[in-house]
């Protein structure tokens, strides 16, 4: 089990600021790591694998500090987004050559069982250039994983893969959190940080804007009002018990049902059945319309 | 591990800020001294610093020999000064064009900057003036050295009985006509060079870019005007000198800024051009310009 801290790190290119005081801790698990383009993302992801030195604060990994540390990479799997590769190379010897740069024991067998585990063996004596992009992030993969690291950074790991190979990557990284490693995975598509992270980890800008389960960073946002939709035996009657009572901001009569505006998500919730009990009406359906990660991140990133 | 929205990153500053205009102030600042190393190592100065050390020997030497021969006619023409000394500019277009044009590209920064409140209008034309700074610098130096010397040396040669010298006015109408020349060569020679390293982002290939069109167009301008030349066609080696960045701006001096057709070669460009050169000239820093930022909004996104 192992766990990479960062500690208020920034991180500037010339005059522009990448990264910028962020403070963060990164467990066991997968924690998806979200953003806009041009967030910082990539460069925090480099300073965490030990490939860029960060302008201010530190990084470490169980307390060893990552830059210039050549023993702490032996725990490090980083898949960069690049695709620039050996294109000469095949599968087999691009790998072998990455286990023997680790110095393993056994650079031949811990290579083919990197390749297995992404389930490569079918092309890994094919030229990496004549690889299909999802190929070419499989292999990136294996090379990553050939020293059997407890820690896997993986930069926009979907990018360019097709549905079947995407598929097959979220169930690899699944397994791979199973086994208690640590995962971070970058992206900017919300759909594949829902599906594959509880954790995630949101930058705006090169800033830290928020950490944890999605949804509750959405109850966090309370000048950010829920909006609620209802369907019940009596919308009308509803609606003025709702009023009545105070929880909400706002209700509208829709064509869909009732939309209510909330500042309150534990309040409403709480006081809904009660006053649709008392005014005796029928609950038919009560859905939150913006909790998705969706609507979070939109806050979240939102100018 | 817990959930936490930090105040810094989620909500947004609605204090004071400083704007539009300081962004594209410290862009150019900072453009302007990467392209003399300023901030950098030593390696990143040494070239720009010598290539503008090269700039002034020559009008250095020129002021020295001035003093002894006492003879206007030794004064370089400030116009040729540029033309004279185009190999120092070209390996500095060559050598310092990359570090401000690919430089962001090759390790995608670009897209850092456009997070931010920055426009692409102001992140292009703020490396624009810069290396036109940059270059104007390399060039009105040492022509004002010029100019000094011959101001300070004027009496003398007159008192030396020395024939024609020219009028304070007159040389310092040539003067401003020749820092005109060179803020012309500025626009169009930045406008080019930036172009083709913006294109060329990966390591060396810009510096090697960069020379290889100008050091093409060059030849391949020679050859059209030799052959023009040994068959008498003088009009046709003029016009030829359009494609060529040098004779281009040289033709609007020429032409447009009174300078002295006598002391250039044969294929100077013909009487009457000068408003074409000028339009070409303009076009090159236009369409490089609209270029350039097309390059980096699609390297932003």
């Amino acid at each position: 089990m192992s766990a990479i801290q960062i500690e208020d790190v920034s991180r500037w290119y010339g005059n522009v600021v990448a990264v910028n005081g962020v403070t963060m801790t990164i467990g066991p698990g997968v924690t998806g790591l979200l953003g806009p383009n041009g967030a910082g993302k990539s460069t925090l992801i480099h300073m965490m694998g030990g490939f860029l030195e960060p302008s201010s604060g530190g990084l470490s990994l169980d307390g060893e500090p990552i830059w210039r540390n050549p023993s702490v990479y032996r725990h490090i799997g980083l898949v960069p987004e690049r695709e620039s590769g050996y294109d000469f190379l095949t599968g087999e010897q691009f790998i072998v050559a990455m286990a023997k740069l680790h110095r393993l024991p056994e650079p031949g067998a811990a290579a083919r069982r990197a390749i297995g585990r992404v389930e490569m063996d079918y092309a890994a004596d094919r030229p990496i250039g004549t690889y299909s992009k999802g190929m070419k992030q499989r292999i990136k993969m294996a090379s990553a994983l050939v020293h059997d690291p407890a820690v896997l950074l993986l930069d926009e790991p979907f990018n360019g893969m097709d549905p079947r190979q995407r598929l097959q990557l979220m169930d690899l990284i699944r397994e791979m959190a199973a086994e208690g490693r640590t995962i971070l995975f970058s992206s900017h598509i919300l759909e594949e940080v829902e599906r594959l992270a509880t954790h995630i980890e949101v930058i705006v800008a090169g800033r830290h804007a928020a950490s944890g389960d999605f949804r509750q960073i959405r109850r966090l946002m309370t000048d950010r009002p829920h909006v609620f939709v209802l369907r019940s035996s009596d919308d009308r009657a509803l609606a003025a018990a709702i009023i009545a009572d105070g929880s909400a901001r706002s209700v509208r009569l829709t064509d869909r049902g009732l939309e209510v505006e909330t500042t309150d998500f534990e309040r409403f919730t709480r006081l809904v059945p009660q006053v649709a009990r008392k005014a005796e009406i029928r609950l038919r359906e009560v859905s939150p319309t913006d909790e998705s990660l969706e609507s979070v991140f939109s806050y979240l990133v939102g100018k | 591990m817990s959930t936490a929205i930090h105040d810094i990153g989620y909500r947004h500053y609605d204090g004071p800020r400083l704007g539009r205009s300081h962004v594209a102030r410290s862009l150019y600042q900072y453009n302007l001294r990467s392209l003399f190393g300023l901030g950098r190592g030593a390696r990143a100065k040494f070239i720009p610093l010598a290539l503008a050390a090269f700039m002034l020997l020559p009008a250095a030497g020129d002021i020295a020999v001035l003093s002894f021969a006492r003879r206007p006619e030794v004064l370089i023409d400030y116009s040729m000064y540029a033309i004279y000394l185009q190999p120092i500019i070209a390996i500095f277009l060559a050598t310092q064009a990359p570090v401000i044009a690919s430089r962001d590209l090759r390790f995608r920064t670009v897209p850092l900057y456009f997070s931010r409140p920055v426009e692409t209008t102001d992140f292009v034309l703020a490396k624009f003036a810069a290396f036109v700074t940059a270059l104007l610098a390399l060039m009105a130096v040492p022509v004002t050295l010029l100019h000094l010397g011959f101001l300070a040396m004027r009496k003398a040669m007159i008192e030396g009985g020395a024939p024609d010298v020219p009028s304070v006015a007159g040389q310092t109408g040539e003067y401003f006509a020749a820092l005109a020349g060179c803020l012309l060569f500025a626009l169009v020679l930045s406008s080019f060079a930036l172009l083709i390293a913006a294109y060329t982002p990966r390591r060396g290939f810009g510096v090697a870019a960069v020379m290889a069109v100008y050091l093409i167009s060059n030849v391949v301008v020679l050859i059209v005007q030799g052959a023009s030349i040994s068959s008498g066609n003088y009009e046709i080696a003029g016009w030829a000198g359009l494609f060529t960045p040098f004779t281009l701006v040289d033709g609007v001096q020429v032409r447009l800024l009174g300078a002295d057709p006598g002391v250039r070669a044969e294929n100077v460009a013909p009487a009457g051009s000068g408003p074409v050169f000028l339009l070409a000239a303009l076009a090159v820093v236009g369409v490089s310009l609209l270029l350039l930022m097309n390059r980096f909004r699609k390297a932003g996104a």
